[in-house]
Parts: structure tokens; C-alpha cells; sequence
């Protein structure tokens, strides 16, 4: 048990939690605005490959975080394109791109790398696997880039005219409309930004595991969703979620190695917290007026 | 006129559909003028002023502002030309503060950071000096609906506006707050503003317009210049305006009930004895603390109150929406506190209720489905529906209560606010007719509904109180408190405080709300 408290399993459990901070930003930026999204999943993984792509194809990992990152955007403009001017329901919207997403980057790796599991290894940003897990957690650049969309998420909802916009036209559009704020360009914006923000959370990942592989998302996208939910679609307490599922998460890697118990017990728990914390918290929680109306 | 108009509307055309909300009206507003236009519900009234706001833009038909068409036809470019609006629903982000809002739309910033310490500080300055004080630091949620009016008010004003227009301002205000910002609206035209003013209360015409549009089914049908002692002619009004002789409607029969004295039986239909109420967050305002009231089979019983001292909570508590938190609410003596909404409408609760969006309709459903909301074993037959039944039903609703338009088919949400308010009577009050009702429930039943509608709606309410039911009333119009109930409670700070004879004088009754 004493493995539970050291720097190594903070680290660990801070770095598991990185994608769940930057996705639930991105939802929360997207939700806000009133527009659903579950399509941080397939948005998550198309950054993914895009950030691996980027990099074999030109040999530079910083472009290749700017690849994915794009790719995050342009998945969630197409999102808009489909729910702002197509008027189409934006579940349905985000669950066809979960599934472009999935088929799409499968697609692209057996063309681009024929395989049908994994593109080659990539070196990232991250420092080298031999130095510890604290070190790589805090030398790593995309840590902070989480860190910074973290704090500009919290500063720029509050202080900043987009985020006032953002807030306004997520409640109540009309209002909204009738002093000349414009809606569908305002929730536009916001979409990008959410590409963006779960976009850095795929490109971590490909970055973490110097590699993409079929459907390396596993379910981020809907855990950092459930984030934004249960934190009553605030950021500052979406960080807390965020991180207390990176414990928990963590928790369950050290446990396992302990065998004390079956293995298919701890490893459900990060899930079984979501449920227990949906029940507890979410009936406090009141989502935007308008999410989901056009 | 040798002034130029302020606005120019000229030949507006506008459709919904099938139906013409606007056919070719027009009004001209000019400077130092306050001019009322007054019509029925669906008249156009709003989608009128609504184009000259650059809310919506007309299909057919010019907008001027000070001579120059308004293009593009969007709100921002009215503000930017001069025209403010105060909207009949409140245009307010609940969640957003007083100053957020004012802010929104063209937010002073520095540093790429929101700055609006300064706009607060001009805000409260021109709150000062037009007398809207209005709490700018918290949500607009937590603020009562006189607040967020005035809320509306300075930010229409805030810009030195050369046109304001407002829709409706006093339906939802006590009659000392609407006075007030009625006066202030004849202030803004002595200093050369441009008012118009869409109003259902006719004597609010008299005493503050200049001159008057009265519209009906989007047509002009009668424009009363400056100095016409038609202005001054409720009765007159009323009946271009819903085109009928003038014996019909005339002034005295304007409230449209005949009160006479109800019969008195025994028997105790509601009695609600300690009941305290937390309005949490469902937005039912301030508490209950402590209301005890009996209601007897055939009384009409009105509430009075200022807005906000518990009228809303008393509303949700009886109707089960709310929990309480102590006391007891019992229907024909079976204690109902703790029971469910279904159950209590099984045991004859007829609720007709004051946010009719929240409660009474859904907007997407066709209007004939609306009429089987909570009512679904009315209208069917062994768990299927009855459509033969409904399309009685909905029949039914266009005669009796002039119920208009005859489409059955048509979304709910598309009807205007009187006619939905109308499909929600229907529905509600058909127990009561086939004298199954023990409460009739009606919170502000003809707050925004046109006189004669509102005639119809109190005349329905009397007639459930004739039928058997209890009636409970509660209305921030005294006038039809005193012309239907039976008495008039008063409640101040969530208790009752006075319980009054219907012929005691508005000023009395006014003290009594006001402590």
C-alpha cells in the first residue's frame, strides 16, 4: 500500500489525468456554447493519428502536434458545418464522427503504413523512456500545453468576451441574437476550440506512447465527457474530476501489480467512480439552457 | 408632419407559414411622441415592432430610420442607428449578471480581458438619474421580474436611444412598478424620444399616449392622431380592436364577469394549514412561511401580493411541483401533501399555470395534443387515444373560447401568447365543467391575453366556481381579483396577511401588499 503514496504514483496518476483535462476543456468550451459533443472520442483519435502522420511525414514532432491539433479542429468544424448549418441533432452528429473517426483513422494507417494495429515508433516530445516518470511527466512540453489550455479555459470563460459570448449564447440565444452577438459564429469559434483542446489530449497520447495504434482513444473522450457533466460543466471543477479519475486510474495500475484483489475488480473501478459521482453530484449540476437547441 | 419620422414602417408584410402575421401595416413614430398600438393577441403588434427593432426582417415592405433604410435588418444595426428595444419575454441570460448583460454584445475590453468596471460605473449613473436602481453584481436568475424589467430598461437606454420601443413592459409589473415606467416613458418622449408602446390596457393608453395604431390581424384598422379624443376612448379602443359594435364591449363590461353573489355551501374543497415552502432552486422565488387558507365548494379566493413574496411558491406547492416543507395541503379533506402531481390532478387539481412554457404546453406538439397533456385518460379509450374525442375537444376549445386559428395540427409554440393561454383553459377547465374539479389552480390566467380573451378567461373561472370547484386565483391585477373573487387574500413576505372583501378599494388592498 505504501506504493500508493510516493512522487512516482502522483506522477502517474497526474499523467493519465493530462488527456482528461484537455478533452473535458474541450467539452466544456463546446457545451457551454450549447452544442452537445460526444464526439471528443473520435476527435481525441483523429489528433492522435494526425499528430503521427505529421511527424513521420516530416520528421519534426512539433509539426506533427500542430497536424494533430488541426486535425482535432477540423473534425469538430465539421461538426459544426452538420449541427449549426445543417440543423442536424448534435448526438447524432458527434456519434457519426465517433465512428468516421474510428474507421477513418483505420483506413489511413493501413494506407499510409499498412498495418491494421499500429504505425511505427515516433519520437515525441517527451524526454526518453529510461528517466523516471516524474522527470518525463514534468519535462514533458505537453504537459504544460494541457496546464495552459487548463488556465485559459478557466480565465478566458469568465474574463474574456469570447467566453461572456460563449456563456450567453449556450443559455439563451435569443438574448443573445438581440443585442447583436452572432450565435451560429459564436458556437463556431467554440468548436474550434474544442478540436483544439481534445485534439492536444490525442496528440499526448500518441505522443506518450510514441506510437498511434487502432482505437488508442479507449474511451477518454466519454470519461473527460463525464468529466464535464459531473462538474456541472464548470472547468475548475472539471480539473478536480479529471484528476481524482487519474488516481483512481493509477490506483488500479498499482493494485493490480498487488494481486490482493481480482484484477477485473480493480480495474472497474475508475468506472464504477463515474457512476457513484454521476449519482452523488449531478443532480446539483444544471446543464446549459440551450445545449442541444438551435 | 413637417418633423420626419424617427421609424418609418411602410406596406410590412410578414408571414408564418400559412398565416399573416403582419399584411401590409405601417407606422410612422415621431419624435416626443409616445404612441400605443393595441390590438388582440395575433393582431401583429409584436412581429410589427419587432421589424422596426431589426428582429426580424419583413418580407415584404420598407423600414426607415430618420429617412434611411435600415440595412442590414439586424439588431445591432438598429441599436447602432439609434432604436432600442424592450422585449416582451425578457431578453436577459439568467445566469449572467445584471452588468454581463449589459455588457454583452459590445463588451468594453482591455488587454483582451473583459473591463466593465467602468461600464458599472456609467450604468449606475444612469440608473441614478432615471431612477432603475437595479442590483447589477448578481445573476439575473436571482433578481424579480420588476429588477429585470428595469434591467431591460437601462440597457435599452444606455445609448441615448432616439427610438424605444416597448412591448408589453407593464404585463408582468405591479401596478405601482408600471406606473413607473410608464411615466418614465412619457418623460423620454417630453425630452424628444421616439416611444412606441404595444399595451393590452386600454386606460394605460389614456393616460399616457399621444397617439394610437390599433391593429387587427395584421391590418391597421384605425390610426388616432395627436389630440384625437378617441385616445382617450377605452370603449372605443376595445371595439376597433376587436371589431365589434360598441354595446358589446363597453367600458363596463370590460372585466367581462357580472359578479354576483356565489352560493355558499359547506363544503371545504381545499384547506391549506402551515405551510411552509423552500423555493430552492426550481426559481419559485422567496418562501412560504406559514400559509393557512380554506377554500369551500363555489368561492372564488384571489391572492394578492407584490411580486416575489411567495405567490410563485404557494403556486408550485399546491399544484406539487415543489415539496413542502411543513404544513398541510388537503383536496375535499384527503391529505394530499405528499402526493404526486398525477395524483393530485386524479383527485380533481386543475392548474392553469403562470410560466405556461414550464408547465401548461409543449411548444413542438401539434396544438390539438396539447389539449391531452395530464388529461390522457380524457381523451382515450382503453389506452389508446381518441382522436375523434380530441378533435371534439379542440372544436370545442375554438367556440367556446374564440380560439384562434382553427388548426388543430399546427405547433403550439406558433400560436400566439393569448391563444396558447386559451388551449391551456381548455384543457384545464374541462373537469371542471363536467364538475369533476374540487381546486381550479389559475396563476396570472390573463397576464398578456387581450380584453376580450381575459373576459372569456375570468368568465371560465367563475363558471368552475359555479360548476362546483374551489377557485383560486392569483394575479397581480386587482382590478380582477375585485371583479371575481369572492375575497382577496394578501401575501406579504410568504404569510397571509390580510384577508379583504372584493369591494375593498385597490389603494387599501395596495397597502396591504406593500406593509
Amino acid at each position: 500500500m505504501s506504493r500508493l503514496f510516493t512522487l512516482a504514483f502522483l506522477a502517474q496518476a497526474v499523467r493519465i489525468a493530462l488527456p482528461y483535462l484537455a478533452a473535458s476543456m474541450g467539452g466544456i468550451w463546446s457545451e457551454r456554447a450549447g452544442v452537445p459533443n460526444v464526439a471528443l472520442e473520435g476527435t481525441i483519435l483523429v489528433a492522435a493519428l494526425g499528430a503521427v502522420a505529421g511527424t513521420t511525414l516530416t520528421g519534426s514532432a512539433w509539426l506533427g502536434l500542430i497536424v494533430g491539433l488541426l486535425a482535432g479542429v477540423l473534425l469538430q468544424i465539421v461538426h459544426a458545418l452538420v449541427v449549426l448549418i445543417g440543423r442536424a441533432n448534435a448526438i447524432v452528429s458527434g456519434l457519426a464522427l465517433n465512428l468516421l473517426a474510428a474507421g477513418g483513422t483505420r483506413f489511413l494507417l493501413r494506407a499510409l503504413y499498412d498495418s491494421s494495429s499500429n504505425s511505427p515508433a515516433i519520437p515525441g516530445l517527451a524526454p526518453p523512456a529510461s528517466t523516471s516518470l516524474l522527470r518525463a511527466t514534468v519535462l514533458d512540453p505537453t504537459t504544460w500545453m494541457v496546464a495552459a489550455v487548463v488556465v485559459g479555459t478557466i480565465v478566458a470563460l469568465e474574463r474574456t468576451r469570447l467566453g461572456l459570448r460563449v456563456r450567453a449564447v449556450g443559455e439563451h440565444p435569443e438574448a443573445a441574437a438581440s443585442v447583436g452577438v452572432p450565435v451560429a459564429r459564436t458556437r463556431a469559434v467554440a468548436l474550434a476550440i474544442t478540436g483544439a483542446t481534445a485534439g492536444l489530449a490525442g496528440v499526448w497520447l500518441a505522443f506518450d506512447q510514441r506510437q498511434f495504434s487502432s482505437g488508442m482513444s479507449g474511451g477518454r473522450g466519454f470519461i473527460a465527457l463525464a468529466t464535464v457533466v459531473i462538474a456541472g460543466w464548470r472547468p475548475l471543477p472539471a480539473v478536480g474530476f479529471a484528476l481524482l479519475f487519474g488516481v483512481a486510474e493509477a490506483a488500479q495500475i498499482v493494485l493490480q501489480d498487488q494481486n490482493v484483489v481480482a484484477h477485473q475488480v480493480v480495474q472497474a473501478l475508475p468506472y464504477v467512480l463515474t457512476l457513484v459521482v454521476l449519482a452523488g453530484w449531478v443532480r446539483r449540476a444544471r446543464p446549459p439552457a440551450a445545449l442541444g437547441r438551435p | 408632419m413637417t418633423d420626419t419620422a424617427a421609424v418609418l414602417l411602410d406596406g410590412i408584410e410578414k408571414r408564418y407559414g400559412q398565416t399573416r402575421a403582419v399584411d401590409g401595416a405601417g407606422l410612422a413614430l415621431f419624435p416626443g411622441r409616445v404612441h400605443a398600438v393595441v390590438g388582440e393577441n395575433g393582431a401583429g403588434k409584436s412581429t410589427l415592432l419587432k421589424i422596426a427593432g431589426g428582429v426580424i426582417a419583413p418580407d415584404r415592405g420598407r423600414v426607415l430610420v430618420l429617412d434611411r433604410e435600415l440595412r442590414p435588418a439586424t439588431p445591432r444595426e438598429a441599436i447602432r442607428r439609434g432604436v432600442a428595444m424592450v422585449h416582451q419575454h425578457f431578453m436577459l441570460v439568467p445566469t449572467l449578471t445584471g452588468l454581463e448583460n449589459l455588457a454583452l454584445g459590445e463588451e468594453p475590453t482591455r488587454l483582451g480581458m473583459l473591463h466593465l468596471s467602468p461600464l458599472a460605473a456609467d450604468v449606475e449613473r444612469l440608473a441614478r438619474s432615471l431612477r432603475l436602481e437595479v442590483p447589477l453584481d448578481v445573476p439575473v436568475a436571482r433578481l424579480s421580474i420588476g429588477e429585470r424589467q428595469r434591467l431591460e430598461l437601462l440597457r435599452a437606454l444606455r445609448h441615448a436611444p432616439k427610438v424605444l420601443i416597448l412591448d408589453e413592459p407593464t404585463a408582468v409589473l405591479a401596478p405601482a412598478e408600471a406606473r413607473a415606467v410608464l411615466g418614465l416613458a412619457r418623460d423620454l418622449a417630453t425630452r424628444g424620444v421616439a416611444v412606441a408602446l404595444v399595451t393590452h390596457h386600454l386606460d394605460e393608453v389614456a393616460e399616457f399616449a399621444d397617439e394610437v395604431t390599433v391593429l387587427r390581424r395584421g391590418k391597421v384598422v384605425a390610426h388616432h392622431p395627436p389630440g384625437d379624443p378617441a385616445i382617450g376612448d377605452v370603449g372605443r379602443l376595445a371595439c376597433e380592436a376587436v371589431g365589434e359594435e360598441p354595446p358589446v364591449v363597453a367600458r363596463h363590461a370590460r372585466r367581462g364577469v357580472a359578479r354576483e353573489p356565489h352560493v355558499r355551501h359547506e363544503r371545504v374543497r381545499l384547506r391549506v394549514d402551515d405551510l411552509h415552502v423552500d423555493p430552492g432552486e426550481a426559481g419559485a422565488g422567496s418562501p412560504l412561511r406559514g400559509v393557512s387558507i380554506e377554500l369551500a365548494q363555489g368561492e372564488v379566493v384571489g391572492v394578492a401580493g407584490v411580486e416575489g413574496n411567495g405567490q410563485h411558491a404557494l403556486e408550485l406547492a399546491l399544484s406539487g411541483v415543489l415539496p413542502s416543507r411543513r404544513g398541510t395541503i388537503a383536496l375535499d379533506g384527503a391529505d394530499v401533501t405528499r402526493v404526486t402531481i398525477a395524483d393530485r390532478r386524479r383527485r380533481g387539481l386543475a392548474w392553469i399555470p403562470s410560466d405556461r412554457h414550464a408547465h401548461g404546453i409543449a411548444d413542438e406538439l401539434p396544438a390539438r395534443d396539447v389539449l391531452l397533456l395530464g388529461a390522457f385518460d380524457e381523451a382515450a379509450r382503453r389506452g389508446v387515444v381518441d382522436d375523434a374525442e380530441l378533435d371534439r375537444s379542440f372544436a370545442g376549445a375554438v367556440k367556446a373560447l374564440d380560439l384562434r386559428p382553427d388548426a388543430p395540427e399546427l405547433a403550439a409554440g406558433s400560436f400566439s401568447g393569448g391563444n396558447q393561454q386559451k388551449l391551456v383553459i381548455a384543457r384545464e377547465l374541462r373537469a371542471s365543467r363536467e364538475g369533476r374539479a374540487a381546486l381550479v389552480l389559475a396563476a396570472h390566467p390573463t397576464r398578456g391575453v387581450d380584453v376580450r380573451a381575459a373576459a372569456t378567461i375570468r368568465r371560465s373561472l367563475v363558471d368552475a366556481a359555479r360548476d362546483g370547484a374551489a377557485v383560486l386565483v392569483i394575479s397581480s391585477d386587482l382590478d380582477e381579483l375585485r371583479d371575481i373573487c369572492d375575497r382577496i387574500v394578501v401575501l406579504r413576505g410568504g404569510a397571509v396577511v390580510a384577508t379583504l372583501p372584493p369591494d375593498t378599494p385597490v389603494s387599501v388592498i395596495g397597502e396591504a401588499m406593500l406593509g
